[in-house]
């Protein structure tokens, strides 16, 4: 017990270090910092409902960017029909939320491998369908988001605002009794079921909030970016969000950013990245990580911390 | 006359589609049945015998070797995922995950090797007949012919041979199979090699007949899947069968229905299948 308190301490603090750095950045960052940190915040929301789905409530979800492009197309409404950003904002989580509800609802019962391509299928479907109407979406070229550009600055602060924000209640979630029982349905389900938990409810909860985190990135992209496309929905937005969560530490709060910042901070820099070789570099990454490294960036560091901690003790 | 020419047109294609199907779902189920995985690459492994027919006929200035070369080296490709997987075995999802990132990479591969651009194949050859009134081109039927034969092979090769015996008996029980002595691994690894070499065989089968981009393994996948799942997940007859009729209703259909409504529809049902079927396995 006294270790797990020294190691929350540690985390405390360097997450508010985390935290203090990210608030001060704009004063000394130039404008494709700006843009990248908050691209990567972005990201690093998106791949945490994937985390939540999959490393908390052992659903393999391949449908998250169906709830990024319904977040996406949210706020192109919720502005055109003349709500203010907050109000947008707020709209486009509980779409995705509700969203999420009804689709988790009808899906959880399936398992497994089957969940996964439901997902996948479905996801491919809502990508065919988003490009087939575009009187509804623009297609594939898009439509542009009313209202006019405010400041990176600005836009920086909104996005890092609400990532904290949903850190924070992420992690209160999969600390608390539900957060428990869904671990407990992740590598028990029989046990779960017999002490009393309804997988089944846990599991389209845990589903529902992930579709409604998804679909705030979504929204946030689509907000300060200006732009959304029927692209959003593409299905590798999906494998983006798998990738960076297994790369960074599959059932951990922070590893999706690690890994979103990791593979988003790469690709902007490393030009031969965006372009074709991106799949390929990012399937062979994933097949090595879970072969090889199967904790991610956060298991390594761990066991490095572990390591030093060690040391120090004898 | 000119619905009847429709119909036994569409009832052609529906063969030859069907067959081809067929081919590809049960080499999905052959791996399923022995690892307990969906090979989520299966239609990567399509998409690969397809591009390797054209590298043959590009390189060779003919089609036909490829028809040994693509399986060749879809299988030697399957074997390699299938060591992959081989040390998570029993863990479906993380299974599942990698045949996943394997699907990325032969995607990306090929978007790195042959680019977006839809590339097509000349037809082996251009003598067709006709079929009331339409004309059909003999390869055509050529297809249906090598896919009834290698479907009939695999049925010898699973139920009559020795390495029959050995796929079924660690498909029943792989325990139980090890402690006999059953090389289980090695058995494990041919199945799965295997599965690729016939989704290989119908990528080259196919290549000629349809346009070669890096995507067009994901597109047939949801396809195939949905016939296997409708067939039931791991068994090779069944859903060889379910292939026909499946081609049979689409082609005669598709005169009606525009192609993307059709994919519509077909990813929707195959939803709704994955969704109520309560078979076997994992």
């Amino acid at each position: 017990m006294r270790w797990s308190s020294r190691a929350l301490k540690w985390k405390v603090i360097a997450f508010s270090v985390l935290s203090a750095y990210l608030a001060v950045l704009p004063i000394f960052a130039g404008r494709f910092q700006l843009v990248l940190f908050t691209e990567i915040l972005i990201w690093g929301t998106y791949a945490l409902s994937f985390d939540l789905v999959f490393g908390y409530a052992g659903l393999l979800s391949f449908g998250q960017s169906i709830f990024f492009g319904i977040g996406g197309y949210s706020i192109l409404y919720g502005l055109k029909l003349g709500f203010g950003p907050a109000l947008s904002l707020t709209f486009v989580f509980l779409v995705a939320c509700i969203a999420g509800l009804v689709i988790g609802a009808a899906i959880v019962r399936a398992k497994g491998s089957r969940f996964f391509l439901i997902t996948l299928v479905g996801s491919i479907l809502f990508y065919i369908l988003a490009t087939d109407n575009s009187w509804l979406t623009g297609g594939t070229d898009g439509m542009v988001v009313p209202g006019k550009f405010l400041g990176l600055e600005r836009y920086y602060y909104l996005v890092l605002g609400i990532t904290l924000v949903l850190v924070g209640l992420v992690w209160l979630l999969v600390n608390s009794p539900i957060g428990l029982g869904l671990k407990l349905i992740r590598d028990n389900r029989e046990r779960a079921r017999l002490l009393g938990y309804s997988v089944k409810k846990f599991r389209i909860l845990a589903f529902s909030i992930g579709a409604g985190i998804a679909g705030l990135a979504g929204g946030l992209y689509g907000y300060t970016t200006g732009f959304v496309s029927a692209g959003f929905f593409h299905w590798t937005k999906s494998a983006d969000a798998v990738v960076w969560t297994v790369l960074g530490g599959t059932g951990t709060v922070v590893g999706p950013f690690l890994g979103a910042a990791l593979l988003t901070f790469v690709k902007n820099t490393v030009s031969a990245l965006t372009g074709k070789f991106y799949t390929a570099t990012i399937g062979l990454l994933l097949i090595a990580t879970i072969t090889l490294f199967p904790d991610g960036i956060t298991g390594i560091l761990q066991r490095l911390l572990e390591k030093i901690r060690g040391s120090a003790d004898e | 006359m000119e619905l009847i020419s429709q119909i036994s047109f569409g009832l052609f294609n529906g063969a030859v589609w069907g067959s081809v199907l067929a081919l590809l779902s049960s080499g999905l189920n052959v791996v399923f049945g022995l690892m307990g995985t969906v090979n989520v690459a299966h239609g990567s492994f399509y998409m690969i015998g397809a591009f390797t027919s054209l590298v043959v006929f590009k390189g060779l200035g003919t089609f036909w070797p490829s028809l040994a070369i693509s399986p060749l080296v879809v299988g030697l490709l399957a074997v390699l995922v299938g060591a992959i997987i081989r040390p998570v075995r029993g863990k479906t999802l993380v299974a599942v995950m990698i045949t996943f990132g394997a699907m990325l990479t032969l995607q990306g591969s090929a978007l790195i090797i042959w680019g977006s651009r839809p590339r097509r194949l000349p037809l082996p050859f251009m003598e067709s007949f006709s079929v009331f009134g339409s004309g059909y081109s003999y390869y055509r039927l050529l297809v249906a012919a090598i896919s009834g034969l290698v479907l009939l092979s695999l049925w010898f090769l699973l139920r009559r041979s020795s390495l029959g015996v050995l796929l079924r008996a660690t498909r029943a029980d792989s325990q139980l199979s090890q402690s006999i002595g059953i090389p289980v691994q090695k058995v494990n690894l041919i199945g799965f090699g295997l599965g690729g070499s016939l989704a290989g065989l119908s990528g080259s089968l196919m290549a000629p007949l349809v346009s070669l981009t890096p995507d067009m393994g994901l597109r047939i996948f949801a396809t195939v899947f949905l016939i296997v799942i409708l067939g039931g997940l791991g068994r090779i007859w069944r859903a060889a069968l379910v292939a026909f009729v499946f081609a049979a209703t689409r082609s005669l259909t598709t005169a009606f229905l525009d192609p993307t409504k059709g994919l519509i529809l077909t990813f929707s049902i195959a939803i709704l299948a994955i969704l109520f079927e309560s078979g076997t396995g994992e």
